[in-house]
């Protein structure tokens, strides 16, 4: 479609895009490669930086004991050739660490953001079609529920339920897919009378079928933009819910509750927060890129103008 | 517009009768109660207290108990974990400082968001319009713990000239509250800017400029009100994030805030503390989102409310 050649023409979107593949590529496939698991555990070794200035200082300044063997010097800096991003204050290895909490975040995130579009369409998509009252109930209902501090409800629901996998993602995904409702239902409204569709009502097509396989296709545009910045978000919230340790559990763990981890200790081995939230910023932002290029892309007015 | 508040602040009743009966039972409904977790006591005392507490009764009896409670003496009731301190007491100590750190976010977000949002629309597609913007994308970006630690690196441990920790002293307030804000003030940012390009765009500002008024009349006098009305309307939400958003600041600068509350006490059950919590949190969003709602009509004399 001409709308994909134009948001290949978006730079940033690209890079996105690719920052995102090469992130979920090394998520699944990478720990493969590695010679540490995730929970693989090196006592001697806890708390080592991925880079220092002086192995020396640092031993003496943190009484953390480094082997200096594990160290080389280049470009004036020490790096750690044994765990290239360091590890934490298990001597578990960094860099499994978070391509793990990669792979969860980027799970949930998805799974998430799938939940909410499910509920959002089929709750959107009937309102727009039915109309009338069944319609103006559910505007209704959603305009509520739009007012609700859902937050609250996700940590509650989260405090109390315990947390299993599945339902940190259908909790964020059920309270994430008004807008999405809203974005489907007036699509669906302004399609609804459209001659095509009267020809495929002529034709003897039921309801079902119209939602199903005409309406609904033809408002994935849109839906399609808003899944792409749903993800993001859903994992922002995963994120948070984790670092307020209502998220994964142990030994699972997200980008969140790594930096929740290491909260504590920011100011002494900073980089065990610095490192995943990094990562998670730059997924983040990949993401938003995306969604952005997307929008820009199917977005009726600038069609022609390139 | 007096009957609109009336309506709103009717729908507003509601909303917070929702949100209570929600949180009620879904606290209710999880296994444990605020006394099953620690030291076992003999079971005439644990009757004793749960008869002080109501606990022993059936569960609309407590319901109906709570809201006439709540309703005729404003009373949130008696910590079940903080045995001699009450709700509202406790509440009030957190909102002191929650609501410090939030007016200071507030002013920060708009402070910088609004006028890097008028330097990028007054000098567009210029590089005092690309710079401000991609800080505001990493700004919308950065999720709230992340951008709170870098900063907590950078000027607590590297440059060492901010305290990270507690709120003893006025510059504790500092780093808080520029966490908090800056990321609200990527958004207001960005919406100034495509508030205030869409006004200078139109006609009325070039008769305006064309009948030879000063630059800074067009600007002050004419353009402002109308390019800052997406930002009013985002200051609803954004408020409430703020206010919310908080539970992350505090637990990352160890602030006596609202969030520890909210939080704990859903983890402990702590039922009256919980509901108080929620019910603070959610009177003050729907009243923000009135607030702004009202202020909408009254910067946009296009406005009518019916």
């Amino acid at each position: 479609m001409d709308a994909f050649l134009r948001l290949l023409r978006n730079k940033a979107a690209v890079i996105g895009m690719l920052f995102v593949f090469a992130m979920v590529f090394a998520a699944f496939v990478g720990p493969a490669f590695q010679q540490y698991s995730y929970e693989e555990e090196d006592l001697d070794r806890a708390n080592n930086p991925p880079t220092t200035w002086d192995v020396q200082k640092f031993s003496e300044g943190t009484g953390i004991q480094l082997n200096a063997a594990d160290f080389k010097k280049w470009g004036g800096v020490y790096w750690n050739t044994k765990h290239y991003l360091g590890t934490d204050d298990l001597g578990r290895d960094m860099l499994v660490r978070i391509l793990y909490g990669a792979k969860i975040s980027l799970t949930v995130g998805f799974l998430a953001a799938v939940v909410s579009l499910l509920i959002g369409v089929s709750v959107g998509a009937v309102a727009g079609y039915l109309g009338g009252v069944v319609d103006e109930q559910i505007v209704r209902l959603i305009d509520t529920l739009y007012s609700l501090p859902y937050m609250f409800f996700v940590i509650l629901l989260m405090a109390i339920a315990g947390r299993s996998f599945y339902l940190l993602f259908i909790a964020i995904g059920a309270v994430s897919w008004l807008t999405t409702a809203r974005i489907v239902r007036g699509q669906v409204i302004s399609l609804k009378n459209s001659e095509f569709i009267e020809a495929a009502r002529s034709s003897g097509t039921g309801h079902f079928g119209i939602l199903a396989y005409h309406l609904i296709p033809n408002t994935l545009g849109p839906i399609i933009v808003f899944f792409s910045l749903l993800v993001p978000r859903a994992m922002l919230e995963e994120a948070f819910l984790s670092y307020l340790g209502l998220g994964v559990q142990a030994p699972m763990a997200s980008w969140g509750s790594l930096v929740a981890d290491a909260q504590n200790y920011v100011t002494i081995y900073p980089w065990m927060v610095v490192l995943p939230g990094l990562a998670l910023t730059l997924t983040l932002f990949s993401l938003n890129f995306i969604g952005d290029g997307l929008r820009d892309a199917l977005d009726p007015k600038l069609r022609g103008k390139q | 517009m007096f009957r609109y508040v009336l309506k709103r602040l009717w729908g507003g009743v509601i909303t917070l009768f929702v949100v209570i009966t929600l949180s009620f039972f879904m606290m209710r409904l999880a296994p444990g109660g605020p006394f099953s977790k620690d030291r076992a006591y003999p079971p005439e005392v644990l009757r004793n207290i749960e008869a002080k507490y109501h606990l022993d009764k059936p569960v609309l009896v407590q319901y109906w108990i709570y809201i006439k409670r709540v309703v005729v003496n404003f009373d949130l009731g008696p910590s079940t974990r903080y045995s001699d301190r009450s709700v509202n007491e406790l509440i009030a100590s957190g909102l002191d400082f929650s609501a410090k750190v939030g007016a200071g976010a507030l002013l920060c977000a708009v402070l910088v968001g609004v006028l890097s949002g008028l330097l990028a629309a007054l000098n567009h597609n210029k590089s005092l319009d690309y710079i401000p913007m991609s800080l505001a994308m990493v700004g919308v970006s950065v999720p709230d713990f992340v951008l709170a630690n870098l900063l907590v690196i950078l000027f607590g441990l590297q440059l060492q000239i901010l305290p990270v920790a507690g709120v003893d002293e006025w510059q504790g307030y500092i780093l808080p509250c520029v966490t908090l804000g800056l990321i609200y003030a990527s958004s207001i940012a960005r919406l100034t800017r495509g508030g205030m390009l869409e006004i200078l765009g139109q006609d009325f500002i070039r008769t305006a400029r064309a009948k030879g008024l000063p630059k800074r009349t067009v600007l002050w006098k004419h353009s402002l009100k109308g390019g800052l009305l997406p930002v009013v309307s985002y200051l609803g939400p954004a408020t409430a994030g703020m206010l919310t958003g908080s539970l992350i600041v505090e637990k990352v600068f160890n602030i006596p805030g609202l969030g520890r509350f909210f939080i704990d006490s859903a983890i402990n059950r702590d039922y009256t503390l919980a509901m108080g919590s929620v019910i603070v949190y959610a009177v003050m969003i729907i009243a923000f989102n009135i607030i702004v709602d009202c202020l909408y009509g009254v910067l946009d004399p296009r406005v009518t409310y019916d």
